[in-house]
């Protein structure tokens, strides 16, 4: 909406500058985007909140300027010369649905010069941003900037029968309206017909049939109140928003309509000429009486922590025009204007009062509390997960929650939560997998020759379930290139697998869940019965990606993303990702943590080579190893894998260390030397393993 | 005998100069102490030939000059010794200026460090933190705040529906309806979360975003207790000498409502490009909770009494930043995220 500055200046005197009236007004709620000087006029843009109809009008803001400054507003010019002949002989009126118009006024003029405007009137409505159209025309869209109220200029020789019929449309029913277009009307839009036919979309747009032209000698002029809902949903289903819809959607004044009437038909014998016929066509079965509201003193400081001096209350309630009715000691009774649908409870008073009153005036303090705050536990798990990830050298990104259908199911055979309007196909369905994004953020780099990222998401995926629909929270990891920047310290080589599942480990162990107790399942692993251990995901490359489980539970997928991914992405390197669902992860209790005696006594090394078959892994050497059930065991680690042309093609070599160590003796050479016998025996038989070299002391 | 002392002692300090080595040095200490033909040794033997009158004289003689001796070569054998350690280290020297070898540091996303430290400001005046599904129902979204169907509030709120009954929640404002639905006052809550507004992505439009919810319910809670839990909060947030403003504004689920603005910190107020020329840039929007909102919660709007604040992330974090355009949070682009 815009506002001039000496139109404005017609309904309130101003004594400050045009820059600080757009200060002020902002402060009490009034929204002045900008100033902008025209000619000798200043134009101020508003930026008006929904609730705030009434001051979508030069009047209106008048009235918040009135509040401002404690000035009284100016009476607005209704003078009317009638002639004798009366209206009701030019027109009737039938209000059919009730429901829908509560109140419907006009007035006739007859013998009108529709002409152009003269050139103020031009200019105040360009000024504004409406176009000129005729004197007729131009001045019912005056009084609208004016008053508020919207009015409508019908030529009455055009409207049958000379009656106005308020109605609902009829099914298929058709009308023109002044832009040309053809609507087809439903039932439930209202319209203003004749006694055949639609002539108007009422409250909204004006038919073409029924509008002014230069020929017009007599005109009907509409003023009307029209319920909020209907005007939006028509408004709406037919996608015409007009200066007058935007205005009855929002409330418009339903005691406004004979005032705006007079105004408009006052400036149409002046500018127009014709004779403004004897009063007012009122249809209005239902007088709008609001009730009076009780405005409490305490409540007052209840909610805004202070009191307010009564007589400003009073001041400022007058000059918003909620005029008291009654002052008790407890507070005051107050009528409310039809001009403010908005202000109908106490706390909508206390409000009006608190803006004029000024925000600023109210103290700063703080609650105070009875109890402490907490985090629930996922907030810190969250938070130990980010920071890990950052010093494992993660980047974090965050990409849009929809993404687009196909690529989704790349990764996922979830059914997807489709937008019922996405923005686009890209971003149709809400994302089943992290993944999509992570790869497009990924891509995004590459693209641009980085070669070497590591990048995470954490955020929800969304799925069906039951049909139901299920959020959960994710980390998903990418990670590609260089273990290392080239650098003079070391010499750099590409990330595996094992770097990524190391970092996973680190997580793991961040979160307190026992890194010994969690077990990574190959895609291609098979259970002694030959059946696959794991439902293995396509997205991943077979060989070389695994199911990460801790007791009963799946803590996520972790691998290599398959050749055939990487070759759509048009990435032509190995990439390695992780699914990690994280409810699973924040509902490990980490086990609490005991003190075990620090050993006293030395421990003994032993290491242990040997050749195996390729597809016995390394979990079930180490498994083996502990069904021995040697309590000095301490610990088991890999040094060295080997497989290659000195072997034959289903063997591989590996190397164990073995540390044995007692907790209340220094253990003898023969000791360890019976343990390790033992379990190269048990490695043996049970696995059929070659054992290399013969059991040496290293430490 | 006196004068070979004399001599010895001349000879000595002599040959000591010219020693540059601990192996010279020890070579020097054979040619005077060595058992069979060390000089002093033979002086030593001598003494015995020497008179008893003059042997007392002539022995405290040589015992000091073999005292000064021995302590000037331990003297000379301790510098050498520093002088050889200083050697090699400077033979180890490192050009400590090249790069130190560090796995590089990830970066946390701009808006999760915003996000963070807004969450700790409250988390310390007591807040604690909620959380709440981001498909949301229209009854949580808007209707139990006070958004009824054809209310013009829900046109600027342009809202992504996957269903009839289930759309993207537009705010975070759901939260306070499901965390008062199961809770009783006093209540002090913050969460923060992703939103989603039909809104095509230019520099100021994210179709999705992020904001930090916050409510505060008890009896006795006031407009006074909100400008002072949000001063308090941009203060510890953007810095001591920010000022802040509250304005007048509607939201459907707070009256009074009020937009809070804090002073520009480029131009301290003075008008400059980044806030408009108006001195002040506005940060987030707050009101008390509206007593119809309290009234879908089966709160008595007449006991309790609460205020609510919502928060956009990415709007602190640009004007935290300075950045300018709000693609950057979701380009992923290494080259942004690696600056924080």
């Amino acid at each position: 909406m815009k506002i001039s500055w000496q139109w404005l200046k017609e309904f309130v005197d101003i004594d400050v500058s045009p820059q600080q009236l757009a200060a002020d007004l902002t402060n009490v709620g009034v929204v002045v985007e900008t100033v902008e000087p025209l000619e000798a006029d200043f134009l101020f843009e508003l930026d008006l909140t929904t609730n705030r109809p009434d001051c979508l009008s030069h009047v209106g803001v008048a009235r918040e300027v009135s509040a401002l400054y404690r000035k009284p507003l100016k009476p607005i010019d209704v003078r009317l010369e009638q002639s004798p002949s009366p209206v009701n002989a030019h027109v009737t009126v039938e209000i059919e649905s009730r429901r829908l118009c509560t109140r419907y006024s006009a007035r006739v003029i007859c013998g009108v010069q529709v002409a152009p405007s003269p050139e103020w009137l031009v200019r105040r409505l360009e000024a504004l941003g409406l176009r000129s159209i005729n004197n007729i025309a131009d001045i019912t869209n005056y009084v609208l900037m004016e008053l508020g109220h919207p009015l409508h200029a019908f030529d009455l020789v055009r409207i049958e029968g000379r009656k106005i019929i308020v109605r609902e449309a009829r099914h298929e029913e058709r009308l023109v309206t002044i832009d040309g277009l053809e609507r087809k009307l439903e039932r439930g839009m209202l319209v203003i017909a004749d006694q055949v036919r639609p002539v108007a979309l009422a409250g909204i747009m004006g038919g073409l049939e029924s509008e002014i032209g230069f020929s017009t000698r007599e005109v009907l002029l509409e003023s009307a109140w029209f319920d909020p809902l209907s005007i939006r949903r028509t408004s709406k289903s037919l996608a015409v928003h007009t200066e007058a819809s935007h205005r009855f959607e929002r409330g418009a004044d339903v005691n406004a309509t004979v005032l705006a009437l007079d105004r408009a038909a006052s400036l149409i014998r002046r500018l127009a000429g014709g004779q403004v016929q004897q009063g007012v066509v009122d249809c209005y079965p239902q007088v709008v009486r609001r009730e009076p509201l009780f405005l409490r003193k305490s409540r007052i400081t209840q909610v805004m922590g202070s009191e307010i001096q009564p007589p400003v209350v009073g001041e400022i309630l007058n000059l918003l025009n909620f005029k008291i009715v009654e002052g008790l000691a407890e507070g005051w009774r107050v009528d409310l204007p039809t001009s403010r649908l908005d202000v109908e409870r106490e706390i909508d008073l206390i409000e009006e009062i608190a803006r004029h009153y000024g925000y600023d005036k109210f103290l700063s303090t703080l609650p105070t509390w009875k109890e402490g705050s907490r985090r629930r536990p996922e907030y810190s798990q969250q938070k130990i997960l980010k920071e890990g990830l950052m010093h494992l050298g993660y980047s974090e990104t965050l990409t849009y929650s929809f993404v687009d259908e196909l690529e989704n199911q790349g990764f996922t055979d979830q059914q997807p939560i489709r937008l019922l309007s996405p923005l686009s196909t890209e971003t149709g369905v809400m994302r089943s997998s992290l993944l999509p994004g992570l790869l497009r953020s990924f891509l995004r780099n590459y693209n641009r020759g980085m070669r070497s990222a590591r990048i995470y998401e954490m955020g929800k995926t969304y799925r069906k379930n039951a049909g139901q629909v299920q959020e959960d929270e994710y980390l998903g990891m990418i990670t590609s290139g260089n273990y290392q920047e080239k650098s003079v310290h070391s010499v750099t080589r590409a990330i595996n697998f094992f770097d990524l599942k190391g970092d996973i480990e680190i997580l793991l162990q961040l979160l307190g869940i026992p890194v010994k107790q969690v077990r990574f399942v190959g895609s291609m692993h098979r259970t002694e019965k030959g059946e696959p251990s794991c439902s293995p995901l396509r997205h991943y490359h077979p060989g070389v990606s695994a199911e990460i489980r801790w007791g009963g539970q799946k803590l996520g997928f972790l691998g290599q993303l398959h050749p055939k991914v990487c070759e759509q992405y048009k990435i032509k390197q190995p990439v390695l990702v992780a699914e990690i669902p994280l409810r699973p992860w924040y509902n490990v209790r980490a086990t609490e943590k005991a003190f075990h005696e620090i050993p006293r006594f030395p421990s003994i090394q032993r290491d242990l080579s040997m050749f195996v078959n390729k597809d016995i892994d390394y979990s079930t050497i180490e498994s083996t190893i502990q069904q021995a059930h040697i309590e000095e065991i301490q610990k088991i680690f890999p040094f060295d894998l080997y497989m290659g042309e000195r072997l034959p093609s289903d063997k591989k070599g590996i190397s164990i260390s073995i540390v044995y160590q007692a907790l209340d003796r220094t253990l003898t050479e023969e000791e360890v030397n019976r343990h390790h016998e033992k379990i190269e025996a048990l490695l043996t038989e049970t696995l059929g393993v070659e054992i290399r070299t013969p059991s040496k002391d290293v430490m | 005998m006196l004068e070979k002392s004399k001599q010895i002692r001349n000879t000595f300090y002599e040959e000591a100069n010219k020693a540059n080595s601990i192996q010279e040095l020890a070579e020097l200490r054979d040619s005077y102490f060595g058992r069979k033909r060390g000089l002093l040794t033979l002086l030593m033997k001598q003494l015995r030939d020497v008179t008893p009158d003059n042997r007392a004289e002539i022995g405290k003689e040589l015992n000091e000059l073999k005292l000064e001796l021995e302590s000037a070569l331990e003297r000379m054998k301790g510098q050498l010794e520093v002088q050889v350690l200083n050697d090699r280290l400077a033979s180890e020297q490192v050009d400590v200026t090249l790069p130190g070898n560090r796995r590089l540091l990830g970066h946390a996303h701009p808006l999760s460090q915003v996000g963070n430290e807004i969450e700790d400001i409250f988390y310390s005046m007591g807040y604690s933190i909620e959380d709440g599904p981001e498909i949301e129902t229209p009854y949580y979204n808007f209707e139990a705040l006070n958004i009824p169907e054809h209310h013009p509030a829900r046109d600027a709120q342009d809202t992504f529906y996957v269903s009839d009954s289930l759309l993207l929640r537009t705010h975070t404002s759901p939260v306070q309806i499901r965390t008062m639905e199961t809770r009783r006052p006093p209540l002090r809550i913050i969460c923060p979360g992703r939103v989603f507004r039909h809104d095509n992505p230019d520099a100021t439009h994210s179709p999705v975003f992020h904001q930090v919810e916050g409510l505060a319910v008890d009896e006795g809670i006031t407009f006074a207790d909100l400008k002072g839990t949000l001063e308090y909060f941009l203060k510890a947030f953007f810095s001591e000498r920010t000022k802040v403003r509250f304005r007048p504004s509607y939201f459907a689920f707070t009256e009074p409502s009020a937009e809070v603005d804090i002073s520009c910190f480029v131009c301290s107020g003075k008008g400059c490009r980044i806030c408009k020329m108006s001195g002040w840039i506005e940060v987030l929007g707050a009101g008390m909770v509206n007593p119809a909102v309290f009234n879908y919660v089966h709160y008595d709007p007449e006991r309790y009494t609460g205020f609510a604040f919502g928060i956009g992330i990415e709007r602190f974090a640009m004007v935290k930043y300075s950045i300018s355009n709000i693609q950057h949070f979701y380009e992923s682009d290494l080259r942004f995220l690696e600056q924080f």
